[in-house]
């Protein structure tokens, strides 16, 4: 068991910690067995609930420390920064310049939070899930089906994490509409 | 900002009958144009944007409760519509449940304070079982608003 993990994070995207943003960072804390707080001034809320990070009222520009407490602290609070950091993958901020390519980016920085080992493979063909140039080769989409194969001490985390990076087009929000509307 | 300060009452809808997310958002818009707080050449535009952000994400939260939502253009200030139905809407919420309270928030494009404001409101009144209670049980949207105002006190 770990100590407690933490970081203060700044949340920059232009309408705060709105329900989007919220959502995912739930959904991606659900995937961890350690404790998560989230606290922005003096409030404080658990970081796996949605009900009640919303009301935190995170605007832009707050500071928001995330606490993980437990076996896999240092991988949830990892992840949780990359989120954080990231603008929660939010897309539709005025003037925001979007990396054709973050999907592969997104992958390889989440697996690369964790111990474990990640292969990513798709139409028969393997790659490491943390190195980008291999996962390029793979020719990705944001809408790609990707099959993982995960060992090590944190591959339930992994895979859990990684299953629903792939189910949501990656956060690649232009994907994740245009799959809705079929 | 109080919850009652923006919210249409003419826009609390007790009885939705519909059962696609789509068709109860409209029915929602629809009280807002009759009202008067939405042109009706809006009501498209902004049902557009609400079912796009929708297909990005279900804004179902919990406990039966979803808070459509769209950040338009040409709208002044922000206003909600709440919808109640005994029978549930089908939401695509992550727990799979249908969702038997909507607040749908309209706001402008450019203030965020107001729709945050709104959003920590709402979560601290449904996480109160007996708001949630008391709020399935209203008949009229008068009801309704004076149960809001009561408990967002």
């Amino acid at each position: 068991m770990s100590g407690a993990q933490n970081a203060e994070l700044i949340i920059r995207n232009r309408l705060g910690f709105h329900v989007r943003p919220i959502q995912r960072f739930a959904e991606l804390a659900q995937a961890f067995r350690s404790e998560i707080e989230v606290r922005i001034e003096d409030r404080r809320a658990p970081g796996k609930s949605v009900m009640n990070l919303m009301t935190l009222r995170g605007r832009h520009g707050s500071v928001m420390n995330v606490t993980t407490r437990g076996e896999d602290a240092r991988q949830a609070l990892g992840v949780l920064e990359f989120l954080v950091e990231s603008n929660f993958f939010v897309e539709n901020d005025p003037g925001m310049e979007l990396d054709p390519c973050r999907h592969v980016t997104r992958l390889a920085k989440i697996a690369s939070c964790f111990n474990s080992e990640v292969v990513a493979e798709l139409n028969g063909k393997r790659a490491d899930a943390r190195n980008v140039e291999e996962l390029s080769a793979l020719g990705i989409t944001p809408t790609s089906k990707l099959a993982f194969h995960v060992s090590g001490d944190d591959s339930e985390q992994a895979r859990s994490v990684l299953e629903k990076l792939v189910k949501h087009c990656f956060y690649v929000e232009s994907a994740m509409g245009a799959q809705a509307a079929k | 900002m109080q919850l009652s300060d923006i919210i249409c009452e003419e826009a609390i809808c007790t009885a939705v009958q519909v059962k696609s997310k789509e068709e109860a958002v409209r029915v929602l818009l629809l009280r807002l144009v009759e009202a008067g707080k939405l042109a009706a050449e809006q009501l498209e535009p902004v049902l557009r944007a609400v079912l796009e952000r929708e297909a990005l994400g279900s804004t179902a939260i919990g406990r039966g409760v979803a808070v459509p939502h769209a950040r338009v253009r040409g709208i002044e200030r922000t206003v909600m519509a709440v919808g109640l139905s005994d029978t549930g809407v089908q939401f695509d919420a992550l727990d799979g449940e249908a969702v038997h309270a909507l607040f749908l928030i309209i706001g402008p494009d450019k203030d965020a304070d107001d729709y945050l404001a709104a959003l920590e409101k709402i979560s601290r009144l449904i996480h109160n079982r007996d708001f949630r209670r008391f709020l399935s049980l209203t008949r009229t949207g008068r009801e309704a608003l004076e149960l809001i105002a009561e408990m967002d006190a």
